[in-house]
């Protein structure tokens, strides 16, 4: 029982810091919208703004100017952090409980929760780790279980920072490969944000290019698999001058 | 310093005492002190003995026990609430900032002439010293691990949408719990240390009862037993605190913070 995935609008977005009294601008007139169900990429060098712009989709962060707007009304998104985020003091599946708490259509029955958190578990192949603290655990497994209660949540919306980029080369090209078949699965409207730009391209249907807080880019699978190298037309993106 | 194997450093913690007790023993064998001023090792040895084989040192260390124990339980009374009243309600801690800075601040010796004013020569007052002395490393201990949660955790309970009781439950309490703990630990060694005192005021019973007594009764060898009794269960109740402590919380090392 998935949620139907909702559609994400977002209008004009922007979001400016101060840094020492200096205004930096974050996110910079951002428009656009994330189909149901559809899987984004969002590329782009550090500090060009990407958490930012998850973060205000997330609600975490206020827009000075602009409007993000979620239908169906109420849907939020299930996030996954950069690091795994569990609550050290709870064990991995007290963690995956305590996510659930305000996914209201589920509240009903405690069975049908539990099937969530094993069958999420399972997925991210953590299903005999679930008694398992998280200092127990190792850095891959730790972001599995990370991905696993963005999962349960089944809000079918979820945002990942840059979930990967901590681990080391063979796990990530692993949790790739899960990551993949699982939105298969799910079909969950996705960003994903990396500044991995294959990692993108192997995972996404639709890549968007950030660069100085504005999409420079936005390109759809159809359109980059006809190039000999997509690679280097989005690193093109991001590196030419502002 | 490379990590001895455990022989060595053994041998090394215990040079110390070894030959402070080896001084001790010439000091009082040789006179170099007047033999009252310093009884012998040997004979502090067998006056301990004596007094816990007469049952006397086992009930004044009860006495001292309970004594603790119902003034610290006083002490977590009223600094649970308090500190988390604080914590939440600024109005609050704006009222009661200024008298605790300045309760903080007065030692609690030098209350103890007003406390046998008002609460006489009995329990009371000697509760109200261990109180006074346990308080505010307890109250300031778990103030500061609810004022403490990191930022990445409120983050999570917004983005999973908690509501102010979930919060408390699943963030504020679990996140301080350790400090808590820290300042319980912490509070029992106050309040041992502020045993002395207490008992300063008309005991009957308790260690330090007995040190004072003993002292009147130039009995310096019972001082020496009541002054090691107070050192070495003062060591071994803070270290059996911490590894109790420390199995509540298996996500973190208390421990690490208190090593030197
Ligand atoms: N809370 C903040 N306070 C001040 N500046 C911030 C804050 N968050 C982000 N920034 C600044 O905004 C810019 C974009 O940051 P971020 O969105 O984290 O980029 P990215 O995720 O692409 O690396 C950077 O210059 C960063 O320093
Ligand atoms: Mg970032």
């Amino acid at each position: 029982m998935v949620s139907a995935a909702p559609v994400v609008t977002l209008k004009h977005l922007s979001k400016t810091f101060r840094q020492k009294g200096e205004p930096v601008q974050a996110v910079n007139s951002v428009t656009l919208k994330l189909n149901e169900g559809s899987f984004t990429a969002l590329v782009g060098h550090s500090g060009c703004g990407k958490t930012t712009l998850l973060r205000l989709i997330a609600g975490l962060e206020s827009p000075d100017e602009g409007s993000v707007d979620i239908h169906p009304a109420g849907a939020f998104p299930a996030l996954v952090f950069q690091d795994p985020r569990l609550l050290p003091w709870l064990t991995v599946q007290k963690n995956l409980r305590a996510a659930l708490r305000h996914r209201h259509d589920l509240a009903a029955s405690k069975a049908e929760r539990e099937r969530l958190i094993d069958e999420s578990l399972t997925l991210v192949g953590l299903e005999s780790r679930k008694k398992a603290w998280p200092h127990e655990l190792s850095g891959g497994m730790a972001q599995r279980a990370g991905l696993a209660r963005a999962l349960c949540q089944t809000s079918g919306f979820m945002l990942l920072d840059e979930p990967f980029s901590a681990l080391d080369a063979i796990t990530r090209e692993r949790l790739q490969k899960e990551m993949k078949i699982i939105w298969n699965t799910t079909k969950s409207t996705t960003l994903f944000v990396t500044h991995d730009i294959s990692e993108a391209l192997y995972l996404s249907q639709r890549v968007l290019v950030m660069k100085d807080g504005r999409i420079a880019g936005d390109l759809h699978r159809k359109e980059w698999s006809g190039m000999a190298s997509p690679e280097d037309y989005i690193k093109g993106i991001m590196d030419s001058p502002a | 310093m490379k990590r001895l194997p455990y022989p060595g450093r053994f041998a090394i913690a215990a040079a110390v005492p070894v030959i402070l007790v080896l001084l001790w023993h010439a000091a009082s064998a040789f006179e170099w002190v007047h033999p009252y001023l310093l009884p012998s090792p040997l004979k502090v040895a067998r006056t301990a003995a004596d007094l816990i084989q007469s049952g006397a040192l086992p009930r004044h260390l009860g006495v001292s026990f309970l004594r603790i124990a119902g003034g610290f339980s006083i002490t977590l009374l009223a600094a649970l609430p308090l500190s988390f009243l604080i914590h939440a309600l600024p109005g609050v801690k704006l009222l009661l900032k200024a008298p605790l800075e300045f309760l903080r601040s007065v030692p609690p010796l030098a209350a103890i002439p007003l406390l046998i004013l008002w609460f006489g020569i009995g329990e009371a007052s000697k509760t109200a010293v261990i109180v006074m002395a346990s308080f505010f490393p307890v109250f300031l201990s778990l103030l500061g691990g609810l004022n403490n949660v990191d930022e990445k955790w409120r983050e999570l309970a917004r983005s999973l949408r908690f509501n102010h009781m979930e919060y408390i439950r699943f963030v504020l309490f679990p996140s301080a719990f350790p400090a808590f703990l820290t300042g319980i630990q912490l509070g029992v060694s106050y309040c041992w240390r502020a045993l002395m005192g207490a008992e300063m005021i008309a005991a009957a019973s308790g260690v330090g009862y007995l040190i004072l007594d003993s002292q009147e009764m130039g009995r310096i060898d019972r001082v020496f037993v009541g002054i090691f009794t107070l050192g070495v269960c003062g060591i071994i109740l803070d270290r059996l605190l911490l590894k109790l402590f420390n199995a509540l919380v298996p996500w973190k090392d208390l421990e690490e913070d208190q090593k030197w």
